[in-house]
């Protein structure tokens, strides 16, 4: 029985919150917010073995659905920091559960919606520079927000404490092509180890975006992850018993993803975007056969609204004073 | 997906494509204006446009993170620009900040240029402004040149761009960006 060490959740948390909740180019303003609600629902048909082997279509067939919602401040005009919370809803169709050392099987693959609050994501990101090529450092701290599940097909994550230390980096290509950007990430995760086994891992990710007019853009979206260390493994079953109930948290895997997206400026202030992602390549995890994410962000003044709570008094002429 | 879902989500697109954009169309004469400035004077559009190459309006705010951003942008193409025969004019709109504030954040940021306090949101309502800070650039007909953004979080210097092309007479491309940032808050 091969089992996907990287559960699907944790593939729409990224498809949700990945481009928004850490690596970024360009950062806000000093005193802006942001405040972004995602939904990302992916289905996978099958999973990847470790090797070369086809992907196994009869241990996949999951469904996730993740909600996520993401504060965003500028703390000055080059530090800015993000939290963020995914709530994973997911189900598993196939017919290769997880089961216990007794055989029963695991609740979040008894065919029926799980869903529970995943990790919390703390994000500062430093503008290191800014013009035409943006560079951006970032420190990411992921802490489950509790002691979920995290072995079964649709278990909502990992269940691990990791600091991801990387930089984003953006340029405008206006000279060569007026409205179109590139925006690339990197980080390197430190991942807490289970069973006294290293998983860190990298993460990274490109997109290349074209405003076809001021309010409408459109995106190619790719993003992936490599584990530098963990376990391969072909069946989980010849692990020893310690490493076998911990085989989704310690395997050795990777993953690749393309698709794209558009996004949709509303008021200057609001905007929405929808994007599609499927898996190009992988090893021991799920494969995304459908990935849609749809966000809503709103960037606002704090200081603005309280003004408007209460508004400063008199309000005078304009005339000079001096 | 059927034919019907998707010329109707290929209509939405082209809806979506070409509404939201300001009243003022690029090409429009803007229409007059006059009143006090902060510096004691009266400002004029006609006037000024009579006497200056361009006319540059900009909608600011002092406590909007996205106007504020562009403090030092704003001070130094005014500067920069004004050699050249353009002038600049900032509109602080609404009630949420007070004359004085917007005086002393004026001096603060070096904005030398004039700052009307429109508390009626009569110069907003003209120009159909709707975000701080947003820039409309006329020239020296009064006619709308530019519309937007003074430059994008992905640093398009476009107002800058807008205001050497209108100098060098040629064509400004692109005319019109989305303004991004504060609402300006109606009453």
């Amino acid at each position: 029985m091969r089992c996907p060490p990287k559960t699907l959740a944790v593939l729409t948390a990224g498809l949700v919150l990945s481009t928004v909740a850490g690596a970024q180019a360009w950062l806000p303003p000093k005193g802006e917010a942001g405040l972004t609600f995602g939904y990302g629902n992916i289905y996978s048909a099958h999973h990847y073995g470790i090797g070369v082997d086809p992907p196994d279509p009869s241990a996949g067939v999951t469904r996730n659905q993740t909600l996520g919602l993401i504060l965003g401040y500028g703390i000055t005009d080059r530090l800015a920091m993000n939290v963020s919370i995914p709530f994973v809803d997911s189900i598993y169709h196939g017919t290769k559960e997880h089961r216990d050392l007794n055989g029963v099987i695991l609740t979040p693959d008894d065919h029926h919606y799980h869903g529970t609050f995943q990790d919390y994501r703390i994000n500062l990101g430093y503008q290191a520079l800014s013009g035409t090529v943006s560079v951006a450092p970032f420190a990411t701290v992921v802490i489950p927000s509790h002691d979920y599940a995290t072995l079964s097909h649709a278990a909502p994550g990992k269940g691990l404490n990791q600091l991801l230390l990387g930089f984003a980096a953006g340029a405008t290509l206006d000279r060569i092509v007026p409205g179109t950007f590139v925006e690339a990430y990197y980080d390197y995760a430190f991942v807490e180890k289970v069973v006294n086994i290293n998983t860190n891992r990298s993460d990274y990710g490109f997109q290349a975006g074209y405003f076809i007019t001021p309010t409408l853009g459109v995106r190619f979206i790719s993003a992936g992850y490599y584990t530098h260390g963990g376990i391969p493994y072909d069946n989980p079953k010849d692990l020893p018993v310690e490493q076998y109930l911990h085989h989704d948290q310690i395997s050795k895997s990777s993953s690749g993803t393309v698709g794209g997206g558009l996004t949709y400026v509303l008021t200057g202030s609001t905007e929405v975007s929808v994007s599609y992602l499927r898996s190009i390549y992988g090893r021991t995890g799920h494969a995304i056969d459908e990935g849609v994410g749809f966000s809503f962000s709103w960037s606002f003044s704090p200081a603005q609204i309280i003004r408007r709570a209460f508004p400063p008094k008199p309000v005078d002429s304009g005339l000079d004073k001096r | 997906m059927t034919r019907r879902m998707r010329t109707a989500a290929i209509f939405g697109l082209v809806l979506l494509a070409h509404g939201g954009l300001g009243a003022l169309e690029i090409g429009a004469v803007a229409p007059d204006f006059d009143m006090p400035t902060l510096g004691g004077r009266r400002f004029t559009l006609t006037e000024a446009e009579k006497g200056h190459s361009a006319v540059v309006i900009l909608f600011i705010s002092t406590i909007c993170p996205y106007s504020n951003y562009y403090n030092d942008l704003m001070r130094d193409m005014a500067a920069r620009f004004e050699k050249k025969g353009v002038v600049f004019v900032g509109v602080n709109s609404g009630t949420l900040e007070t004359a004085d504030e917007a005086r002393n954040h004026a001096r603060e940021h070096g904005h030398t240029f004039e700052i009307i306090k429109d508390p009626d949101d009569r110069i907003a309502d003209l120009l159909d402004a709707r975000r701080t800070p947003e820039a409309f650039l006329l020239d020296s007909h009064g006619t709308l040149r530019y519309h937007g953004r003074i430059a994008s979080k992905l640093s398009a210097p476009d107002l800058q761009t807008a205001i050497e092309s209108l100098l060098d007479g040629k064509p400004i491309r692109p005319a019109e960006t989305k303004a991004f940032g504060c609402a300006i808050a109606r009453k």
